[in-house]
């Protein structure tokens, strides 16, 4: 029997939702770590579960959802920081950056361990923070995160390995 | 393998990604340099703490609140 055209929505919205249900943690947190702002990471959601149903004819491997949709995600974190440095975001919106100048070992002393890590991650640029954030928080091989940023391998490990380093200098002390 | 190689091959290294050959030499150095040593290990402990705090859960309200407005964009 054909499936009419409801009967194809519906197939494909039970997609949408499952494809959400699994990925959405990962896509916000990726969104969250690149955008450094709450609203603009579920912005980044949205959009990004709406261009992959869009696209979706475009995912010829289901096994490869996740580094699609999470590439997808990352395109549309970079546009969003772009179209914020072109017409800029009042700062009082934003989540609060980490302050350069900030002393790790204070955090410690105040028990804020995780906050601390999270404003080391802060100061990283935003496409080592990418790296280090799907690699290390994500826990995605490294060919899945060079598939994600769109870049080589190699490209992906100097990124992960300088994202690394920085945090090691901004951390040593407590490490 | 010398300071400078060990460090090239840190990610790899801390990867597993490394042949045994290359492990080996890794490891030899490390054995005979306590710099490279507290490097690897400040590494390792910098991977584990980004792996426990790298991370911010999406509210489960705003989830499906987020994937309500997603199905009704697509209609």
């Amino acid at each position: 029997m054909a499936t009419t055209g409801s009967e194809r929505l519906a197939e494909s919205e039970r997609w949408l939702v499952e494809l959400f249900e699994h990925h959405a943690d990962a896509v916000f947190n990726v969104a969250y770590r690149v955008t450094w702002s709450a609203a603009d990471a579920e912005d980044v959601l949205q959009e990004s579960f709406v261009q992959a149903f869009l696209h979706r004819a475009d995912l010829r491997d289901p096994a490869r959802a996740r580094p699609w949709v999470l590439s997808i995600a990352y395109r549309q974190a970079l546009m969003c920081c772009r179209a914020r440095r072109e017409s800029p975001t009042d700062p009082s919106l934003l989540d609060p950056r980490p302050d350069r100048a900030g002393d790790p070992l204070d955090a410690v002393v105040n028990g804020e361990r995780a906050g601390m890590v999270r404003e080391a991650i802060g100061r990283l640029s935003e496409d080592l923070r990418a790296a280090v954030v799907l690699r290390d928080a994500e826990g995605l091989p490294l060919r899945e995160v060079a598939e994600i940023l769109g870049i080589g391998l190699s490209a992906t490990k100097m990124r992960v390995a300088r994202a690394r380093e920085q945090l090691r200098a901004a951390l040593g002390e407590v490490l | 393998m010398d300071c400078q190689e060990l460090f090239a091959h840190l990610t790899d290294l801390l990867d597993g990604a490394l042949s045994p050959q290359e492990e080996a030499m890794a490891l030899e150095h490390l054995s005979s340099c306590p710099e490279c040593d507290r490097v690897l290990r400040q590494t390792r402990e910098v991977t584990r703490l980004v792996a426990e705090h790298g991370r911010s859960p999406l509210e489960s309200s705003r989830r499906r609140e987020i994937l309500d407005r997603i199905l009704r964009s697509i209609q």
